[in-house]
């Protein structure tokens, strides 16, 4: 074990104003700004949004991951009580994979084509538990049969590609527990599976989930996944964080218009629609972002504050959050 | 709309592709069915929706249509002439009544065209006159949502959802009756995709257009479906009218396939079976009885033996399932 003290009650991750600035020929262009969250210990966080939204850089910012030369990393990430954003990287080595760990969406982005499934699954588990060979070894066939590899034993000595793609995803799930992380960072896991398949993984992942009790970032453009899977949900919008509630809050009271509006996007499954509501216009480019709201210029409730200044992510009802200043649910109770 | 007549009759079609293996000579290991004895109608003016999972013969079936590809067997009737006999000249001066639409046109695009000559271009290779296609995509851009004068731009300068207006306009600019879109809004983002999905079905109320749609959202299949086909394998295993096939699945892939889909209400428990295994198309699996009785909750010893016959559970709504019989 290392140093790491748990604290009763404070969050496990506690993110504080996180801005990643990437360099860029034409200058800075500011890809997530002041971004602020909490994770629970032992909960699921859904980190949700659109191409541009930022969510994947935010995971890559929190594992320390970004390209130092390319990408400036200011704000905080408080995990149990230490600043990942200022630790030493050879400190921040033996967090990754150890207490946090990652899942991408594409398997074969994390994982050796030409190394065995055992060899690759055992690394982490020398690397930061000190097992030795053998009990590698044997720990490793244990993870497969967590992961519900059939035949984990011979699985060991099998490559990559002799795999389906969602028997890999679940031979990366392995290597993300294997050291029983308490915090995982899944970065869209079952984006590139078929739906079949993807049920099974999510079944996996929060089994799994309750059986070690870490806390899980789920990060997804899929609000079907976040109902499902999520406790908590933060929206992002253009590199911002634009509401934040529990999950039943978001689904049911969206505060955020844009929230409001992605979720009437989705064709319902249950009733018969004429047509669609979607969202007019498109996701504002990074580098040109407007002055105030980002979403205001597809807002319909926009007003001429939105369009100077940026809101805050304030408090627009018990335990939830929305930057706007004309919140869903909320103008409509005050303006009747 | 569903009591047009049949605009495509497909019958009994099926494509193989050879596998190769072997270290040092390549020789002929085994045979992939992509389509096996698939067959359906698509009426005038309606949407057949066609969907599976990756592998399932869907976007093959979709190919087979326009006939980028030949089928082994079977035959393709559109508007009553049969397109598998037909020369190369006469298939030509067919296919502008056929078109089809990608998940990502813009890599059919030449990034070095104006979108005015991108749209044209089927006009141009048709022989329609400049001043045709001028006015042709002056009329064809506002039609997708365009203004006229974005003619004169560039491909790069447009974001995903117009890059796939700019498609649309360039599969309209013949005037086709039939337009196959293979998973035309996989690639958009949701609030994108509504404004899509609205333009496809606008344009079928206003040309009367027939539509293919093929694609592995389940929602949006049902969204802008008349009658969905769900394959398996190479196989369809269920048709059905939208409300019926959602409403009341008849084959245990469809429901397991429908059971997997996340719905959008948090808490509401998940019902019904919940999906196992995963489809193979090894050939070693082999192709005798009911493809998906490897998966099934409720394989019977007949499944393993007899492909299952079509049987209708409904008025339009047949499944290929010995449960049915």
């Amino acid at each position: 074990m290392t140093g790491i003290a748990p604290m009763a009650d404070a969050p496990l991750l506690s993110v504080r104003d996180l801005t990643v600035r990437f360099r860029s020929g034409r200058g800075a262009v500011t890809a997530i700004d002041r971004v602020s969250f909490d994770v629970a210990r032992g909960r699921v966080l859904g980190l949700v949004g659109e191409s541009g939204s930022g969510k994947s850089v935010t995971a890559l910012a929190l594992m320390r991951l970004l390209p130092p030369d390319l990408a400036a990393v200011a704000g905080e990430v408080r995990f149990d009580g230490r600043d990942l954003v200022a630790l030493p990287e050879r400190e921040m080595r033996r967090v990754r994979g150890r207490h946090v760990s990652m899942i991408f969406q594409e398997p074969m982005t994390s994982l050796n084509p030409i190394a065995s499934i055992g060899r690759q699954i055992c690394e982490p588990l020398r690397l930061h538990l000190g097992l030795g060979r053998r009990a590698a070894r044997e720990r490793a066939a244990e993870l497969l049969a967590m992961v519900a590899i059939p035949e984990p034993r011979r699985r060991l000595d099998q490559y990559p590609h002799e795999l389906s793609g969602g028997m890999r995803q679940r031979v990366v799930i392995a290597m993300a527990i294997a050291c029983e992380p308490r915090l995982v960072i899944a970065d869209e896991p079952t984006t590139a599976l078929d739906v079949t398949t993807q049920a099974q993984i999510l079944d996996l992942l929060r089994d799994l989930q309750s059986r070690l009790g870490m806390a899980i970032i789920m990060i997804t453009h899929d609000l079907g996944v976040v109902a499902e899977f999520a406790d908590d949900v933060q929206v992002m919008y253009a590199g911002r964080g634009v509401e934040r509630a529990g999950v039943r809050e978001v689904f049911g009271h969206p505060r955020h218009p844009y929230t409001g509006g992605l979720l009437r996007s989705i064709p319902d499954f249950e009733a018969d629609q004429d047509r669609l509501i979607g969202i007019d216009g498109t996701v504002p480019s990074l580098a040109n972002l407007p002055p105030g709201c980002a979403y205001a210029p597809r807002c319909e409730r926009a007003q001429e504050d939105c369009r100077t200044v940026v809101p805050d992510l304030d408090i627009v009802a018990p335990a939830h959050r929305a930057a706007c200043f004309h919140p869903l649910g909320v103008a409509r109770e005050a303006s009747p | 709309m569903s009591q047009g007549e049949p605009l495509v009759v497909a019958a009994g079609l099926r494509k193989t592709y050879p596998i190769f293996g072997g270290t040092l000579v390549k020789r002929r290991t085994g045979t992939v069915h992509a389509v096996d004895d698939v067959s359906f109608v698509i009426r005038r003016g309606e949407t057949l929706g066609l969907v599976g999972e990756s592998g399932c013969g869907k976007s093959t079936t979709g190919r087979l249509v326009m006939r980028l590809i030949e089928p082994d067997a079977g035959s393709i009737r559109f508007d009553r002439v049969e397109l598998t006999t037909l020369g190369r000249r006469r298939r030509n001066e067919g296919r502008r009544r056929l078109q089809l639409m990608f998940q990502d046109p813009s890599s059919a695009f030449n990034p070095r065209m104006r979108v005015g000559r991108i749209v044209s271009e089927p006009m141009r290779l048709a022989g329609a006159t400049g001043k045709a296609q001028r006015d042709r995509v002056a009329e064809l851009l506002p039609l997708v949502g365009l203004a006229a004068e974005q003619a004169e731009r560039f491909p790069h300068q447009f974001s995903g959802g117009q890059r796939q207006r700019i498609g649309i306009a360039r599969a309209l600019a013949l005037r086709p009756e039939l337009i196959v879109c293979d998973e035309p809004v996989a690639a958009l983002d949701v609030s994108v995709q509504a404004q899509v999905v609205n333009l496809l079905q606008d344009l079928q109320d206003q040309f009367g257009l027939t539509y293919l749609f093929i694609s592995h959202d389940l929602r949006v299949v049902r969204h802008i479906s008349d009658r969905v086909a769900v394959m398996y394998l190479g196989r369809i295993v269920e048709l059905a009218p939208t409300a019926e096939l959602y409403g009341s699945p008849q084959h245990p892939y469809t429901r397991m396939l429908l059971d997997a889909v996340p719905k959008t209400r948090p808490g509401g428990a998940r019902a019904g079976s919940r999906a196992a295994g995963e489809a193979s198309l090894a050939p070693a699996a082999g192709r005798q009885g009911c493809l998906f009785a490897p998966r099934c909750p409720h394989v019977m010893p007949r499944c393993r033996e007899e492909v299952p016959a079509f049987r209708e559970a409904a008025p339009g709504h047949v499944a290929a399932c010995h449960l049915l019989g």
